[in-house]
């Protein structure tokens, strides 16, 4: 029984998870996630539930697989919908494909594919961070330059992120204090004005205010946690958490059923308030504790119990 | 207020756009790829209970509290490539969210988007689905073609291209060709099509009389579509409810086929049926059932 791991070759949280399981004895086929089959031959029957993956040298029966690690980033679809039309309809095709062969196996699967998944959960799922106990940072979805502005004056006090529906990891800070310092008032309110003009002449942007407080980094594997802080450089390196926050991380992810999570929030004294939710982490940003930290509580999920 | 997302140009949207207009409706046709240059969207998405904003064209601003509905027409099959999916995004967030009734919400409507998804969902309502492989290894296809007796049809696993073909002796020909994309292979089932129109609670049932393999395609292959609405047994009604229940759809097309020792197969949800022509078929009142939901 081994644990097939789906990801772009130069994913780093898939390297160490494989190293992870590898270094526990544990076989794993390792598949890139835009075009698995093409390294890979695939037979499954639907109506029966069975089937094989037939690679290289070997053969992975689909009951027999431990677990699965599949790592796409929310939305690519919509990305490779810009290319060729052949490119695109392959692309649709495989992602059919592991939708509907993720939603089949009774393995663990970090993170089940699911329809229409958006790259981030704070906008259509603002209820679930509020039941999970967290509060949801002001954020404006608009066209309209006035409003975003009109919303920075109101509720961006300490600065805000800005950024789109489609390209949710480009955000760019707006205001703050680094802002005050660099422009004078009448010069910040035309630099930010023009700035929403331009974004919203393009496509509708997203404004989320930043509380005050201490920025924490929570990625939520099953039922644990890992936070990070960022330090001087921009790293981030392991940080305490408060065992309601951690508990309050868990319950969101459980809710939005992520068994891997990264959930970005800003601790104040008695609360803390959700910045973004998202199901894809990058370790981009990770220093090498916190990287094999996550590698090793995701190992574990995958392989099963522990020692296996 | 009742929104309708999509092209205004459109058979469907059209048709609904004239029964509101009929009914006095209040209603605005929005495009949601091209709606930012006449409609302004502000959407506070952190608010506590229901969502705030509001949509601006003109010298009008409603609230998104106010709307009564939303219609969304799906025209991804015939035009996805092109979308300007950067305009269409923030709308497919706020469709989630929004307290009206929406016909559909986008990730219902993808729920369909895979047919070996949607089919696992079928199978638990009742309903029959035929033998199917996907596969990318020619021999295993060779094997379910012996295994069913040569009678095989084949078609894509998303909705893009998604035409019904038999598979012929020339096809296992070229059979290597599937190596390069998982193609999903069905035991072809015989027996009469019926396209179930699901809106709300009612049903409207039309039995499909054709020669073809794929009565959408029936001009392409020479052969003659005849079509008649016929009352559906109340089991497959009960099955084409919960289906669509499951699905999160409240309108939906449902491909159905009775096989000739009378059971029910299902094919396929369609979460934007074009149901225009089947009413000029059969006089089912579809559309009007549709405005009925809109308005209730």
């Amino acid at each position: 029984m081994g644990v097939a791991i789906l990801a772009a070759s130069d994913d780093r949280l898939a390297q160490l998870v494989q190293a992870a399981l590898e270094q526990r004895e544990v076989p794993v086929v390792f598949l890139e996630a835009s075009s698995p089959f093409g390294a890979a031959g695939l037979s499954w029957s639907i109506d029966s539930q069975a089937g094989f993956l037939e690679l290289e040298s070997s053969r992975l029966d689909l009951d027999r697989v431990r677990g699965v690690l599949f790592r796409e980033p929310p939305g690519t679809l919509v990305d490779t919908l810009v290319g060729g039309d052949d490119r695109a309809y392959r692309a649709w095709e495989v992602h059919a494909t592991l939708l509907g062969l993720l939603a089949a196996l009774k393995c663990p699967v970090v993170n089940r594919p699911r329809p229409a998944e958006q790259r981030s959960f704070l906008l259509t799922h603002a209820r679930s961070v509020r039941s999970a106990g967290l509060r949801v940072t002001p954020t404006l979805v608009t066209s309209d330059p006035r409003a975003a502005y009109e919303f920075f004056g109101a509720c961006c006090e300490e600065g805000a992120l800005v950024g789109s529906t489609t390209k949710w990891d480009g955000w760019d800070p707006v205001g703050g204090d680094g802002n005050s310092r660099a422009h004078g008032a009448a010069e910040r309110v035309e630099v930010t004005q023009r700035e929403f003009a331009q974004r919203t002449a393009r496509e509708p942007l997203v404004l989320r205010a930043l509380p005050r407080g201490e920025r924490v980094t929570v990625f939520v594997v099953d039922q644990r946690t890992v936070t990070g802080a960022r330090d001087g450089a921009g790293r981030l390196r392991a940080a305490d958490l408060s065992a309601p926050l951690r508990a309050a991380c868990v319950r969101l992810a459980a809710s939005l059923s992520l068994s891997l999570a990264l959930i970005e929030l800003v601790a104040g004294d008695r609360e803390a308030t959700c910045l973004d939710v998202t199901s894809f982490p990058s370790l981009a940003e990770c220093d090498a504790e916190l990287e094999d930290e996550l590698a090793m509580a995701l190992a574990l999920l995958l392989a099963g119990a522990p020692g296996a | 207020m009742i929104l309708l997302l999509g092209d205004a140009g459109d058979e469907v949207l059209a048709f609904l756009v004239t029964r509101l207009a009929d009914a006095g409706a209040d209603f605005i046709v929005i495009d949601p790829r091209t709606g930012r240059r006449g409609v302004n969207l502000v959407w506070r998405a952190d608010a506590d209970d229901d969502e705030q904003g509001w949509l601006r064209w003109g010298d009008r601003t409603i609230g998104l509290q106010a709307l009564r509905s939303v219609y969304v027409r799906d025209t991804r099959h015939r035009d996805s490539a092109s979308s300007r999916e950067e305009e269409a995004l923030p709308w497919s967030h706020l469709l989630e969210v929004l307290p009206c009734p929406v016909v559909n919400r986008p990730s219902a409507a993808a729920r369909t988007a895979s047919k070996p998804y949607q089919s696992q969902i079928i199978a638990r309502h009742g309903l029959y689905i035929p033998r199917t492989l996907i596969t990318n290894i020619p021999e295993q296809v060779r094997r379910f073609h012996e295994r069913c007796q040569g009678r095989v049809i084949y078609k894509s696993i998303s909705y893009q291209r998604s035409i019904v073909r038999m598979l012929t002796s020339a096809d296992l020909d070229r059979l290597d060709s599937v190596r390069s994309c998982p193609t999903q292979f069905q035991e072809h089932v015989p027996g009469i099509d019926v396209r179930v129109h699901l809106v709300g609670d009612r049903l409207f049932a039309t039995e499909v009389l054709t020669t073809a393999v794929d009565y959408r395609y029936a001009g392409r292959d020479g052969a003659s579509v005849h079509m008649r609405d016929i009352p559906l047994p109340d089991d497959v009604a009960r099955s084409c409810r919960s289906l669509g229940d499951e699905l999160g759809l409240s309108v939906a097309g449902i491909d159905l086929r009775r096989s000739p020792d009378g059971r029910w197969y299902c094919f396929e949800a369609n979460p934007s049926p074009a149901f225009t022509s089947y009413q000029a078929f059969t006089r089912q009142p579809i559309g009007e059932a549709i405005v009925e939901l809109l308005r209730r």
